[in-house]
């Protein structure tokens, strides 16, 4: 079989595979870039993402809550973390009268211990679909009906049996829509009107169950665990909660700005961390790169001084070197964003609940545009990295790279 | 083909004084010659050689081949000119490690836009040159022989007008000297013309006109006037 012509790319790939140690080492800084870049762009982008989605799904501007329960109900918000906590529902009427405020609906808060849709305990939240303004306009996005009495809709992560129906309680409901995901404690809770919590109620005096939540002392009729509250226009959440305060007592008033502003703010500490890391760590790399290809170079300064001396032109020195460093480059670019890959999509849950954040993947194509850009900048980061030593090399006076390398 | 070298200067800054290592150098090259070069190691022969094979600018002075100036050509023509002109072997080892013994052969070749393949002609230069058995091998399993037989194959790929070998049997034995000597004696043969600098008076044997370089000053040994028929050239203005 007739030999292969050498071109640039042939010669190029023949000097790497002659050393395999050295190509190994400049593959691996090009991986670590490359995992760095597309790890931590995939990982800042999902909490943007989770943050834009709890800002999108928070609604209510107040969330009049019992006493001392503000970080519950936060949990409940951000988590998922089941939590139980009443007070009259005559709180919703006093509130509707204070000045400043538009709207007001009440939510009643149940958790399960281990009902048959998971092995975690869930938070099944009851609402009033005449007055409710807050979860309807994003369940709307995936059930255009009014919500009937025995029907649910779950939140993303609860896991739905072949049928279509959870169990509560030895009853079951119908589940009318999934939500999508938003990365807040949303996607483990489950939504029903306030006739189904009562009948889901029933069902767990009826089964005799211990539950976590107790019911047992509630009368469902006359008890809610949150009123939400919207502003009318001109009033801020400030003047609002000082009015409600002055007619009310016994209460907690959770700020939905100020859940988004803490949030926003630890957010914006790991963000930060995370940008610095990917920034410096693509610095270094670079830097790593230029100082081995550099070393590279002087090392083959007589092996490029005999391929002048052959009748090669300083551009095509130029090309093999850089042909060289962009193999190395697609190479650790392709491992190092896969790598990424196989740690971040797998095992998203698991580092949402480590973070304690809202934490959204992005979409298909947001995706693809952030794997297209650091296998972008890694791809470039060798013949980048390259550029000085290359053409250094291919201007080093040919008679005097062979002597020297004598 | 004529290489004509016309009154070629190298200078070089030592310190801070200027030095000659080539001083106004001239002397014409015709298709066939054999021209040995020697002189003490500084004399100036390396530097000498290289300029004619465009791999160092002069100072003054020109080489031309057949009337063109190839010292003032550009990167791209000058490569050109030495992948198809020149055939070049280097001081010492000079073959690529990263390939084996036919693609450092066939190297050259590929440096330049031509039409078929080069394998045969590989094979058969690796068959003249006696290591046709050692095509698949790398040259880090080569002896200093073996290795000097690659190189010269390598410059012969691209049928050049003129080899320019810079001691090419330094370092080598006796017998492997003298094969060496035969191998780039058939080169001249055949019409290609040698330029060889050595430090091994057995080899002078081979050539047809031998030039002493002293202090950057080439002159042609007398006794091989006659046989170039040129005068004895005055390397000093």
């Amino acid at each position: 079989m007739e030999s292969k012509p050498l071109t640039t790319r042939r010669l190029s790939a023949y000097n790497l595979r002659s050393k395999p140690f050295r190509t190994a080492g400049l593959v691996f800084v090009v991986f670590l870039l490359a995992f760095a870049t597309f790890g931590g762009s995939l990982l800042s982008q999902s909490l943007k993402n989770g943050l834009g989605s709890l800002k999108e799904r928070l609604g209510a501007d107040l969330a009049i809550v019992p006493l001392n329960h503000e970080a519950d109900y936060e949990g409940i918000l951000l988590t998922g973390q089941p939590e139980k906590f009443y007070f009259d529902q005559s709180i919703e009427q006093q509130i509707e009268q204070v000045e400043g405020v538009s709207k007001v609906s009440s939510q009643f808060f149940i958790s399960t211990l281990a009902a048959a849709c998971c092995s975690v305990p869930v938070q099944v939240i009851g609402f009033d679909p005449d007055t409710d303004f807050v979860i309807q306009p994003w369940i709307g996005k995936v059930y255009h009906e009014k919500i009937g009495d025995g029907q649910i809709i779950a939140g993303s992560d609860i896991v739905l049996n072949d049928t279509g129906t959870l169990k509560f309680f030895n009853d079951t409901y119908k589940v009318v829509a999934q939500l999508e995901k938003t990365s807040t404690g949303m996607d483990y809770s489950v939504y029903a009107n306030m006739n189904t919590i009562k009948m889901l109620v029933a069902g767990a005096r009826k089964a005799g169950m211990n539950l976590s939540v107790d019911v047992y002392g509630t009368d469902v009729d006359r008890s809610i665990s949150t009123v939400l509250v919207k502003l009318k226009k001109g009033y801020d959440a400030d003047t609002v909660t000082t009015n409600i305060r002055r007619k009310i007592s016994g209460i907690s008033i959770v700020k939905s700005q100020n859940v988004f502003a803490s949030t926003a703010n630890n957010m914006d500490v790991l963000l930060t961390f995370i940008n610095t890391i990917t920034f410096v760590t693509w610095m270094l790399a670079l830097f790593v790169l230029a100082v081995m290809f550099s070393a590279m170079i002087n090392e083959r300064k007589k092996e490029l001084a005999l391929l002048r001396s052959v009748g090669a032109t300083r551009r095509k020195i130029c090309g093999i070197v850089l042909t060289e460093s962009f193999f190395i480059s697609l190479l650790g670019g392709i491992l190092g964003t896969a790598t990424a890959s196989l740690i971040i999509f797998p095992f998203s849950t698991y580092t949402r609940e480590k973070l304690g954040l809202p934490y959204l993947l992005p979409d298909a194509a947001a995706t693809l545009r952030l794997l297209g850009m650091s296998l972008l900048l890694s791809f470039a980061a060798g013949p980048l990295a390259a550029a000085y030593s290359a053409v250094k090399g291919s201007k080093a006076e040919a008679y005097v790279s062979i002597r020297e390398g004598e | 083909m004529t290489l004509e070298v016309k009154n070629l200067t190298k200078e070089y800054i030592r310190g801070r004084t200027a030095f000659r290592a080539v001083n106004n150098v001239s002397f014409v090259v015709r298709p066939g010659d054999f021209i040995n070069i020697i002189g003490r190691s500084g004399s100036g022969k390396s530097t000498l050689v290289n300029m004619i094979a465009c791999l160092l600018s002069p100072t003054e002075g020109s080489v031309e081949i057949d009337g063109l100036n190839i010292t003032s050509l550009k990167d791209k023509e000058a490569s050109v000119y030495r992948n198809s002109k020149i055939g070049y072997i280097s001081q010492g080892q000079s073959t690529l490690a990263s390939l084996n013994v036919l693609d450092n052969v066939r190297v050259p070749f590929h440096l330049s836009k031509r039409k078929g393949t080069s394998e045969e002609a590989a094979r058969s230069l690796l068959e003249q040159t006696g290591i046709a058995h050692l095509s698949e091998a790398f040259p880090r399993h080569l002896s200093g022989g073996e290795l000097k037989r690659v190189a010269i194959a390598r410059a012969l790929i691209n049928q050049p007008d003129f080899v320019i070998a810079d001691e090419p049997t330094s370092d080598l034995d006796v017998q492997t000297t003298a094969e060496i000597m035969n191998l780039l004696k058939n080169v001249a043969e055949t019409g290609t013309a040698v330029i060889m600098i050595t430090h091994d008076m057995e080899a002078l044997e081979s050539g047809s006109r031998t030039f002493v370089m002293e202090a950057g000053i080439l002159t042609e040994r007398a006794s091989d006037l006659s046989r170039s028929g040129t005068q004895p050239l005055r390397c000093r203005k």
